[in-house]
């Protein structure tokens, strides 16, 4: 017989690795992360059976725990600023040139926007489940993913990302 | 075709598309000439979800690794308080039914004795005809 965690939070790992590889732009720290959050809900199990919002307590705790990495060891406060932390850094050499464009693209994107652009147009998740993962309304969503698709084309017509 | 490429992306920039019409636009696209743009942006995307975490794993429940080292030496202890407690037990339990069996012996030997008393006792009994006797003769004195 399946635990909780095996059967509500293990399948939901590669979603939240992208999502944390998105805000870390380094995969070994997103699976670093990812794992600590990982072994805090395997222990909270119990809590998180009747939690009314499981995919956005396990988002919250991602980003919680990838700010205190980087307010430990890189003195920032918020996710927006990890795009910063990069700048001048070269991308690891098994990030993809489609993956470099993808980071360039959401770099470009508050980080609301950025997320919900991530969670329809990589996870494919309809408005209501974005609003549910993110804690947020509908209209916030349809809002967000407006503002995010118009500064996206923006940068396609100016080809800015790609570069 | 192409209008309707148009159709879809112009709902997909306003954010009013659903999911069926997003997945429509983009096989649409793929039969289709131009969009480089929208082309490329979906490709990248594509891309982005096949990034799985590779060294990842699932948590598991940390089992306690019994010490059993000393169980062996508190299995020896039970047996020998155990023998010892039996032992002490059969001991009591001999000592009352000997104890019993003695008590049965006296009871044995003063039923024997009083049953020769009370044989011995017998002549005594012919006494209460002389008595008897008695007592008829005084009656007739008076």
């Amino acid at each position: 017989m399946k635990t909780f965690f095996e059967e509500h939070i293990w399948p939901q790992r590669s979603k939240l690795y992208r999502l944390a590889f998105s805000w870390v732009k380094d995969r070994a720290l997103a699976e670093d992360v990812l794992h600590n959050v990982f072994e805090k809900s395997f222990t909270r199990q119990k809590e998180l059976v009747v939690h009314a919002n499981l995919s956005g307590w396990l988002i919250l705790s991602l980003k919680n725990e990838v700010l205190t990495h980087f307010r430990q060891n890189k003195k920032i406060d918020t996710l927006e600023d990890t795009n910063q932390l990069r700048a001048d850094e070269s991308q690891p050499e098994d990030v993809t040139e489609s993956i470099q464009k993808v980071m360039s693209l959401l770099k470009e994107l508050p980080e609301k926007q950025r997320d919900i652009f991530q969670l329809r147009e990589v996870e494919g998740l309809d408005y209501s489940e974005i609003a549910a993962h993110l804690d947020i309304s509908l209209d916030q969503v349809k809002v967000n993913l407006y503002r995010a698709r118009k500064r996206i084309r923006e940068l396609m017509i100016n080809q800015k990302f790609a570069k | 075709m192409n209008t309707q490429i148009e159709n879809l992306l112009a709902k997909y920039y306003d954010a009013e598309s659903s999911l069926a019409e997003e997945q429509e636009l983009k096989v649409l696209l793929r039969a289709s000439e131009g969009f480089e743009e929208e082309k490329m942006l979906f490709g990248i995307l594509a891309d982005f979800k096949k990034v799985e975490p590779s060294r990842i794993s699932m948590p598991h429940t940390k089992v306690r690794k019994l010490n059993t080292s000393w169980m062996s030496w508190a299995a020896s202890a039970a047996i020998l308080i155990g023998s010892f407690w039996g032992w002490q037990a059969y001991d009591q339990k001999q000592a009352e039914q000997a104890a019993y069996q003695e008590v049965m012996m006296a009871f044995a030997l003063i039923q024997t004795n009083l049953s020769k008393a009370q044989a011995q006792l017998q002549p005594m009994n012919n006494l209460k005809y002389l008595n008897t006797t008695d007592q008829i003769f005084s009656q007739s004195k008076k």
